[in-house]
């Protein structure tokens, strides 16, 4: 695989000399989604980081997988974005990520040639680990990580010998790069805990939120909510999140039925995921499954309206190591309904910014929902001191700043 | 079956019609092999997530997010 580089002894040893500078200029991102291409919360935060970096004066380039209707490249406010195909058929998923690497390897190899190489190269997750260290190890550049989560959270444990490959990937980022940059203070705990990280190692850096789309939509707040079957009269209950074990929408669910003895309320399940058949029959078992609406995928546009005409937003989650949606949900001016879990614990202060329940407890869950909903001053609060919060903590410029120092520090 | 079908459509790289895979490269994968996915790749043709074009299968944008989701 290293051969696809094409790089010579020489361009390693120019691309070590640039090591001694103090600032990057030139920096290269290795994420395995980018948007259009939306399976997860990486996607979000590597165009947000890449666009404010780039609003810094820096040079980004984006190497991530292609999506069918996007072009291959793309410069989109000033990131430029290079779309792999994998061009190789597998015959499972790990095999599959690997050949990603390899075609991805491919492109960094001729894009160093063609820029002139990089001054770092940041790598978002295990997905994308091995071309990380091909580039570092051929172009001489040191390599940064962003953990966005972790295999025995996301997974419930590590039960298969797949899941013992993303964890020992996992380890390897740790040790191999020069810096590694986590979202929360709890997931700098579970690293250091898990992997024997030391403490001056991990950087915990928020992830940051563009409100750009929350002050520019418009919706028709009576057609947006018609168009979901919720009327006028109804309270509109949100989750919006990929339907896996994770992100606990089962507990939402279950609690719904208590909810609605208390309110005249619908709930709008936004998000696809292997666990939506599940979903669908408990829905269906509680005997409100007719107030429960399950959208599948929807675009940003969609998502971002929904949110606006909404009264409440769930995140039922049983691992969140940051929650950009409850971000959003805060900035939409919606009072967010959380567990208290990783992230969500530091996003949300309790009664503060938001209201905290507990994990995978259905009555704890219900019993947040009816706080905000019956008091309508609480809610009022919750959502101006949120928005006051988004505002003075996560914006993706400080988001920006923090990353580039922690370049900087990768280079001295 | 219906999520190792999309999964494997993924590894495939069945995600746009000129791309897309006869049942029978399905069924020759491991987890697949031997099973009849008939009812399954129906159903998921209804529900949108897999689209038919000649007898060849293919993920739409939908199923490819679905395929992928317990990976991010």
């Amino acid at each position: 695989m290293s051969g696809d580089l094409g790089l010579s002894q020489q361009d390693g040893n120019a691309a070590l000399a640039r090591i001694k500078i103090k600032s990057p200029k030139k920096i290269l991102m290795l994420s395995w989604e980018y948007p259009p291409r939306i399976i997860g919360g990486i996607s979000r935060v590597v165009e947000g980081l890449s666009k404010a970096l780039t609003g810094l004066g820096l040079e980004v380039h984006v190497v991530t997988n292609d999506m069918p209707g996007s072009p291959a490249e793309e410069v989109d406010e000033g990131v430029r974005i290079h779309r792999v195909r994998v061009d190789t058929p597998a015959p499972n998923f790990h095999t599959w990520v690997l050949l990603m690497n390899h075609f991805f390897a491919k492109r960094v190899g001729i894009l160093a040639r063609e820029v002139g190489g990089f001054d770092i190269v940041h790598v978002h997750d295990w997905l994308v680990f091995p071309c990380g260290v091909e580039t570092r190890n051929f172009t001489g550049c040191p390599m940064v990580s962003t953990l966005h989560s972790l295999e025995y959270k996301r997974a419930g444990g590590i039960n298969s010998p797949e899941g013992q490959m993303i964890e020992s990937f996992e380890w390897w980022i740790t040790y191999d790069s020069g810096i590694v940059i986590v979202c929360s203070g709890s997931m700098k705990e579970d690293v250091k805990w898990k992997f024997k990280v030391p403490d001056e190692k991990i950087w915990v850096i928020p992830v940051g939120l563009n409100k750009r789309k929350f002050l520019q939509a418009r919706p028709d707040w009576k057609a947006v909510r018609s168009k979901y079957g919720v009327g006028d009269n109804e309270k509109l209950v949100l989750f919006v999140g990929r339907l896996t074990h994770q992100k606990g929408c089962e507990y939402l669910i279950r609690a719904f039925p208590s909810v609605v003895k208390f309110f005249n309320a619908k709930l709008v399940i936004v998000g696809d995921g292997y666990q939506r058949g599940e979903l669908e029959y408990i829905a269906l078992t509680t005997g409100e499954g007719w107030r429960i609406k399950f959208t599948g995928f929807l675009s940003d546009s969609d998502v971002v309206d929904l949110m606006l005409c909404s009264d409440l937003m769930v995140i039922p989650s049983v691992y969140e190591p940051f929650g950009v949606v409850a971000l959003e949900g805060m900035a939409a001016g919606i009072p967010v309904v959380a567990s208290n879990v990783d992230g969500l614990g530091e996003i949300i202060k309790h009664e503060y910014s938001g209201v905290l329940v507990y994990p995978r407890d259905p009555s704890s869950i219900s019993w947040g929902i009816s706080r905000v909903l019956g008091d309508p001053n609480l809610a009022r609060t919750i959502v101006e001191n949120a928005k006051r919060e988004v505002d003075k903590k996560y914006t993706w410029e400080a988001v920006a700043q923090l990353t580039l120092k922690a370049y900087e520090q990768t280079l001295r | 079956m219906i999520e190792e079908i999309l999964i494997m459509l993924s590894n495939l790289g069945a995600v746009e019609e000129d791309r897309a895979v006869t049942k029978d490269a399905l069924n020759q994968s491991e987890k697949l092999r031997g099973k009849s996915i008939d009812e399954d790749v129906k159903r998921l043709i209804e529900t949108g997530y897999v689209k038919d074009h000649n007898g060849r299968l293919y993920l739409t944008k939908a199923g490819l997010f679905r395929a992928l989701s317990r990976f991010s």
